[in-house]
């Protein structure tokens, strides 16, 4: 059972929910960017939240299926394209042995998580099937997909999968649209051009005058962005003084300011320490919206307490936990 | 241990901080309380990463939420309060005392490209400079970077260099780098811009083993000046 790549895109890699436990030993944890759109996905398809997905980013991609599957595409910035139809995104579809899927990209958003029934059977390296490029750790190879590479999924399916394909297979033969999906008051807003931030442990440090560009104006996503950090473009951010900061703690979210006044926002796949001062923290129901930005894309920033981010995380887990619950009792 | 600063980092980590300085001192306190934790995790605990003066301790909020002792309290007050028990316990130092590595280096030469160019710079023969380089004792005092990546201290001070204007696009796996009062080893090819003085031909970073980097915080290393014709040597053996 696989899945053959025709033309892989940009940036096709697989990720997982990340690998953690390494970090001491210098190795970042990877894993999805938008984290929303790949648990969702895997949701859809009777899958454990943090099973591997393929992640597109940007440009368009072209598959075909070897084998019948259980398949769902959440995210934003692309179409999926059957057979001169398009399949709606956050859907769980059956597609049959031999179909050719496209992704288009279209102008808003730019990465997109494709889940399949029992995940993809490649070995995980240090707990995780996340790809890390810059070390060549884990996915398909370490590496990104390229044309030709047969991505294998994996024979054992949950209870869930399998009855979700009943369903479908006693619909229609060919591509079995599901006629259920979850409900979009569950998703974040995407369209939000507002991310929320908490102060981050050097905030004193950085001049009156940051401060207020800092909440106060836009800032642009640059085009020298990838899966370790976004550049964002803005006024400066000037410190107060030049104190050098011993490396120290930075994860996913991290807002750092570097010397020349510069904004970067670590993803992913970032270092697991950073050497410079820590302006702010992307509140994690926010960074779904950042993983989505594309070049020249603009955001604002407002501030919430630490408090306030977490009370949001749990009501997201809260709600992700409910679909999963919903999904379980209905094919039961 | 009175001058500690716990704040949180993220939704799912909070950091303690040791002081301002980066010292042999503060950096055993780092490694003594990342030891208490291991060995004592609380609910919910997933791992807690080592830098120079401070320690990182990441968590599943949920999970904290799900446990909490005060629901009504922010889960990083309810982590922080745990950390601040666990630090206020008596210590008791653990029995083992600290690894000791010893790593083969090939200095100068296509090794080491930029040891006639230090030599020079500090004014030293580079015969001295191997000498006092692998005469000294390193701390692992911090992994990161890159995975494999040991930050060592500290550098005899009179090898003290700044980084290169430019780092090289690529530097080859096994490459021995200094810079300011550090040296270290780059695990795999990367970009970097530290001096290159010699290669060791000892894998530093597996993946595929069960304890994939050679080196973790807190450990000791030496370097031991070898021949080209060695490293060949070893360099086969590693295969």
């Amino acid at each position: 059972m696989s899945i053959r790549v025709l033309q892989p895109g940009i940036q096709t890699t697989l990720q997982d929910g990340g690998r953690w436990g390494s970090q001491r030993l210098g190795v970042p944890v990877s894993g999805a960017m938008d984290d929303f759109a790949f648990r969702m996905a895997n949701l859809l398809v009777g899958n454990e939240t943090c099973t591997a997905c393929i992640e597109f980013a940007m440009g368009g991609a072209t598959l075909v299926l070897e084998d019948s599957l259980l398949v769902a595409f959440c995210g934003k910035g692309m179409e999926i394209w059957v057979q001169g139809e398009t399949v709606p995104l956050w859907r769980t579809a059956l597609m049959p042995a031999g179909t050719e899927i496209k992704l288009k990209p279209v102008s808003r958003g730019s990465r997109i998580y494709m889940a399949i029934a029992g995940g993809f059977d490649v070995p995980p390296v240090l707990g995780s099937r996340s790809t890390y490029e810059p070390a060549q750790l884990g996915g398909y190879m370490g590496r990104a997909l390229l044309a030709n590479d047969r991505l294998p999924s994996s024979a054992s399916l949950s209870a869930v999968s399998h009855r979700i394909i009943n369903s479908l297979v006693k619909e229609k033969p060919e591509l079995s649209l599901a006629n259920w999906t979850v409900d979009f008051r569950h998703f974040p807003d995407y369209s939000d051009d507002f991310v929320r931030m908490i102060r981050g442990a050097e905030w004193e440090w950085f001049t009156d005058d940051a401060k207020k560009i800092f909440f106060g104006s836009g800032f642009t996503l640059s085009v020298q962005s990838n899966r370790m950090g976004f550049r964002m473009l803005g006024k400066p951010l000037t410190v107060k003084n030049t104190t050098e900061l011993a490396s120290t703690a930075v994860c996913k979210g991290t807002m750092q300011v570097t010397p020349d006044g510069s904004l970067i926002l670590l993803m992913s796949d970032c270092q697991t320490t950073g050497g410079y001062p820590r302006i702010a923290q992307v509140a994690a129901v926010d960074l779904p919206i950042c993983a989505q930005l594309r070049p020249n894309d603009t955001v604002a920033f407002t501030e919430v307490s630490m408090a306030e981010a977490e009370q949001l995380l749990l009501d997201r887990e809260h709600e992700l936990q409910q679909v999963q619950q919903n999904i379980s009792l209905i094919f039961s | 241990m009175d001058q500690l600063l716990v704040y949180p980092l993220s939704e799912g980590a909070i950091v303690i901080s040791f002081g301002e300085a980066i010292s042999l001192e503060i950096h055993k306190q780092v490694i003594a309380v990342r030891q208490a934790l291991e060995n004592k995790p609380f609910e919910g605990y997933i791992e807690s990463v080592p830098a120079f003066n401070t320690l990182t301790i990441y968590y599943d909020a949920n999970l904290i939420a799900k446990f909490a002792a005060t629901p009504h309290e922010p889960l990083f007050t309810q982590v922080r309060d745990y950390i601040i028990r666990i630090i206020n316990e008596p210590f008791i130092p653990s029995a083992e005392s600290s690894r000791e590595f010893t790593i083969p280096i090939c200095y100068g030469g296509i090794h080491g490209p930029d040891l006639v160019d230090v030599a020079r710079y500090l004014q030293m023969d580079p015969v001295e400079i191997i000498r006092l380089h692998s005469q000294a004792k390193y701390t692992v005092f911090m992994m990161g970077f890159v995975p494999g990546f040991a930050y060592l201290g500290e550098l005899p001070e009179v090898l003290t260099v700044a980084r290169r204007p430019t780092p090289r696009a690529k530097v080859a796996a096994g490459s021995l780098g200094i810079a300011g009062r550090q040296t270290g080893v780059y695990p795999i090819e990367v970009p970097g811009g530290w001096h290159l003085i010699g290669q060791t031909p000892l894998t530093l970073f597996n993946p595929l083993k069960p304890s994939p980097a050679l080196l973790s915080a807190g450990d000791l290393v030496v370097f031991n000046p070898i021949s080209a014709e060695e490293f060949m040597h070893l360099k086969e053996q590693e295969k």
